[in-house]
């Protein structure tokens, strides 16, 4: 296992603890902001401008 | 064996911080598609990021400096990241992410607007998103 790899895992396993926690007991206003937010940094990151390796 | 310790360590971090966590199959079957898309944005921008971090981390210029370079001057990029501490196995994992990321790009996207404006999501995208943000996850468990 590799360190990326490891580093990789607990993103992982934080994100889904975290995210979800945070999401519970959004009002749907909260919730309509911070989708518009997501999505518009989505926006700013397509994977065809990742550089290759 | 010290390594071998502190990777043992992490793994047991990961596990337990999950473990603590709610029920998520049972969160995410309950989660309004909202919500969905939220995490699932969310997800994949962070992914986006660490991606650009690891490059930045490896060639030792900024983040900004990777992003600005990947589309302005994608030559010198290429030489930094053929010049990096990058080792093989590094690379193959970088390149399963960008594959991963290329293929959820455009169903995260449409899921989130879908969400966005109230309109039914694809239940199909969904679990697509899902299997891939998986392997994802599977090969950082079997590398």
């Amino acid at each position: 296992m590799n360190t990326i790899a490891i580093l990789e895992l607990i993103l992982l396993a934080t994100d889904l603890y975290f995210k979800n926690a945070s999401m519970e007991g959004m009002t749907e206003e909260e919730a309509a902001a911070r989708i518009h937010t997501a999505l518009e940094e989505k926006m700013k990151r397509k994977a065809k401008d990742l550089p290759d390796v | 064996m010290r390594k071998t310790l502190s990777t043992l360590l992490m793994v047991i971090v990961a596990f337990v911080l999950v473990g603590c966590g709610p029920n998520q199959a049972l969160l995410w079957k309950n989660a309004a598609p909202q919500e969905k898309a939220i995490f699932l944005l969310e997800v994949y921008n962070t992914q986006w990021d660490n991606y650009i971090d690891i490059i930045a981390y490896s060639t030792g210029l900024t983040a900004e400096q990777v992003k600005y370079m990947a589309k302005n001057e994608p030559e010198k990029l290429k030489e930094a990241i053929d010049n990096s501490s990058l080792t093989d196995e590094a690379r193959a994992t970088l390149r399963y992410k960008k594959d991963i990321l290329s293929k959820i790009d455009m169903p995260v996207e449409e899921f989130a607007k879908l969400a966005k404006a109230g309109l039914p999501t694809s239940a199909e995208q969904e679990e697509f998103i899902i299997e891939m943000l998986n392997k994802l996850k599977m090969r950082a468990y079997t590398k």
